[in-house]
């Protein structure tokens, strides 16, 4: 009860203040900005020549006004803001209106979260693997992967990208240019829609791994060369422990502490789409469409895309402050 | 019958900093016999070789610490042996069961994600085979009861523990095994004197239970005259003297040994202790002759140019000083 009382109910409490705060921010920021969005529409939509009656432009400006949750003082808007974010409303998007911002993020969301996700619990598990092993050992052929990623490390990710793009769909036409799923082709539960989804995927997926790779190698390696040079391991092997049990319980176990950290926020920023990735193969996930939200000025979506990516970021600090008293026990009672 | 020899080790930190070498001469060629039994004691001051000459009996030499010069024996099961001609995994399986150490700072030497339960079942599992190794709980359990600690202990993570029950923790794993010989570098340094006493009493009760040897590393000239049986005193990476304890104290033969001695406080005497004038050399780069003669107020010209050899001047009493005639 201690647990709970010391660690669970303060961790829960925080959640939510920063949850809040962070999604009035959200609210707020927009409204900062000295451009009326509504007349802004408006105007742009004169200026490519359509032609609204004066007697309804009024009309117009209250329709949009509600559609944009934009009616009343700051205060109504701010109270009608959290009605609509508990009820699930983010009201349409304006790109592609009259569908609902809930269903555009729906159905981007499921293509952003299998690529990334997997890439990223893949990429961390072979660079922990990996990177324990070279940061341990050091030896000559382990350099050759050092000097490997330290080649690629620094090369911009777009540019690998591109580069990826280039040799892979272009010079040698393996994998498909672009989307996320072949033209023409509708969304099916058989093995050839799948064969296609994944190849799809696959260059994006390719790249992802390996820039997540490179640098969580990189930290694994340094972390264990660290971990290696305490205390107890030096003891251990005085102590004549067996080697195996050393790199593993000691050097190992230690130095997963703050990878594990780094999954977790990983894994937050998930659901804010790879913004880059996304447009480079024009994916169809949240990156791609926060994209084209931000080049049309989709208030709607953007308020969408943020409120989830936000909630999504806090949530996963939270649950990584739940997991991790699991492996380290000096965090435990406190 | 000596447990433990060395012949003439040098053993030395090689360090590069952006190429350029620099040599420690930490343990610079020390002869040393550990007899049997005895609880065997090295004093001297910070930074004089004390704790690698440690890591040298154990034969636990790294980089950057080097073995240059010299040979250390063991005597296993009667037959005295060559440390180096110990085939691959049979000196990590004579650690512990032939020879433990006892840590200086027992703060960060436990697994800190690990119960002590685990850490003794690492030590255990690595050194007992089939039958045995299923006994181990029992054995721990036993074992810590022996030592006073609460079988609690076990469960328990490092951190939740005191610094005097880490440092008995870190003395019941050296000594779970029954070990022939402990070395134990400044066990007591990081404590209080009530903490010290316990830890010191423990030792003593596991030399006189155990009947083992124990090597003793501590600057504090207090413990030994209380716990050791023979000491040696080093300054500068070598023995400078030699010899039974109580004989050492009585009649100190070398001047920083007696500089060492007069340091002791004593009850009623209320005169200023003097402190020996001047530091410790470098061990970069010692002077010529005695390392000793730039403090020695007794020193000749002709310590500053020989080097005074280990003789031995009395039955089992060796000291390296020119004014000591023998």
């Amino acid at each position: 009860m201690n647990f709970v009382k010391g660690y669970l109910i303060p961790r829960l409490l925080q959640y939510v203040i920063v949850t809040f705060l962070g999604l009035t921010a959200i609210f707020f920021l927009p409204r900062l900005l000295p451009v009326d969005p509504i007349k802004q529409q408006l105007g742009q939509s004169q200026t490519f020549g359509v032609y609204i009656p004066p007697e309804q432009q009024d009309e117009m400006m209250r329709i949009l006004r509600q559609l944009y949750g934009l009616e009343g003082t700051l205060w109504e808007q701010y109270v009608n803001f959290w009605k609509r974010l508990f009820t699930g409303n983010f009201g349409p998007s304006f790109s592609r209106y009259p569908v609902p911002v809930v269903r555009v993020i729906a159905q981007a969301l499921p293509w952003t979260i299998a690529l990334l996700s997997f890439t990223t619990l893949l990429s961390w598990i072979v660079a922990v693997v990996v990177g324990g092993i070279v940061g341990y050992h050091r030896k000559s052929w382990m350099e050759a992967l050092d000097v490997f990623v330290m080649v690629v490390r620094p090369i911009p990710y777009y540019i690998m990208a591109l580069i990826c793009l280039i040799l892979f769909a272009y010079v040698f036409p393996i994998f498909p240019l672009s989307g996320g799923l072949g033209i023409g082709r509708t969304l099916k539960f058989d093995l050839e829609t799948i064969f296609n989804v994944l190849k799809h995927a696959f260059l994006p997926a390719l790249t992802l791994l390996i820039v997540g790779f490179s640098w969580q190698f990189q930290s694994m390696k340094l972390i264990v060369q660290g971990v290696k040079a305490e205390d107890h391991v030096w003891y251990a092997k005085t102590a004549g422990v067996e080697e195996r049990r050393i790199v593993f319980s000691h050097v190992v176990r230690n130095a997963m502490l703050p990878m594990i950290t780094q999954l977790g926020l990983q894994f937050g920023t998930i659901f804010g789409g790879a913004l880059v990735t996304e447009m480079v193969f024009a994916y169809p996930g949240i990156g791609w469409i926060l994209y084209d939200a931000i080049m049309k000025a989709d208030y709607n979506l953007i308020m969408g895309i943020m409120c989830i990516s936000l909630v999504a970021t806090t949530t996963s600090i939270l649950v990584l402050d739940f997991v991790y008293p699991l492996f380290d026990p000096r965090v435990r009672y406190r | 019958m000596n447990i433990m020899t060395l012949k003439n080790v040098k053993a030395f930190y090689v360090l590069e900093y952006w190429g350029e070498k620099r040599t420690i001469r930490a343990v610079n060629g020390v002869s040393l016999e550990v007899p049997e039994g005895e609880i065997f004691g090295i004093a001297g001051e910070s930074g004089c070789g004390k704790s690698t000459l440690l890591k040298v009996l154990l034969s636990s030499i790294e980089p950057p610490l080097r073995l240059v010069e010299g040979k250390i024996l063991y005597r296993v099961n009667g037959e005295e042996r060559d440390v180096s001609s110990f085939k691959e995994g049979e000196l990590r399986r004579l650690r512990w069961s032939f020879v433990s150490y006892i840590p200086q700072g027992s703060m960060h030497v436990l697994n800190p994600v690990k119960r002590v339960r685990d850490t003794f079942l690492e030590v255990l599992e690595s050194h007992l085979k089939g039958e045995e190794r299923r006994k181990w709980l029992s054995l721990a359990v036993e074992h810590l009861k022996e030592l006073g600690l609460p079988p609690e202990v076990l469960t328990a993570f490092p951190h939740q523990l005191s610094g005097g029950m880490r440092q008995r923790v870190t003395i019941a794993l050296a000594t779970v095994l029954r070990p022939r010989v402990i070395l134990a570098d400044e066990p007591t340094t990081a404590l209080d004197v009530v903490a010290q006493r316990a830890v010191l009493q423990l030792l003593k009760r596991i030399h006189r239970e155990q009947g083992c040897t124990i090597v003793l590393v501590t600057h504090d000239m207090g413990i030994h005259a209380q716990l050791t049986t023979r000491m040696a005193i080093m300054y500068a990476g070598k023995i400078v003297e030699e010899g039974p304890t109580w004989e050492v104290f009585k009649s100190p033969l070398h001047p920083y040994t007696r500089h060492l001695i007069q340091s002791l406080p004593r009850i009623g005497d209320k005169s200023p202790r003097r402190g020996i004038p001047g530091n410790p050399p470098s061990l970069v780069s010692l002077p010529p002759g005695c390392a000793f003669h730039p403090r020695c107020p007794h020193a000749s010209s002709r310590c500053a140019e020989e080097e005074p050899p280990l003789v031995e001047v009395r039955e089992g009493h060796r000291v390296s000083c020119w004014l000591v005639r023998v």
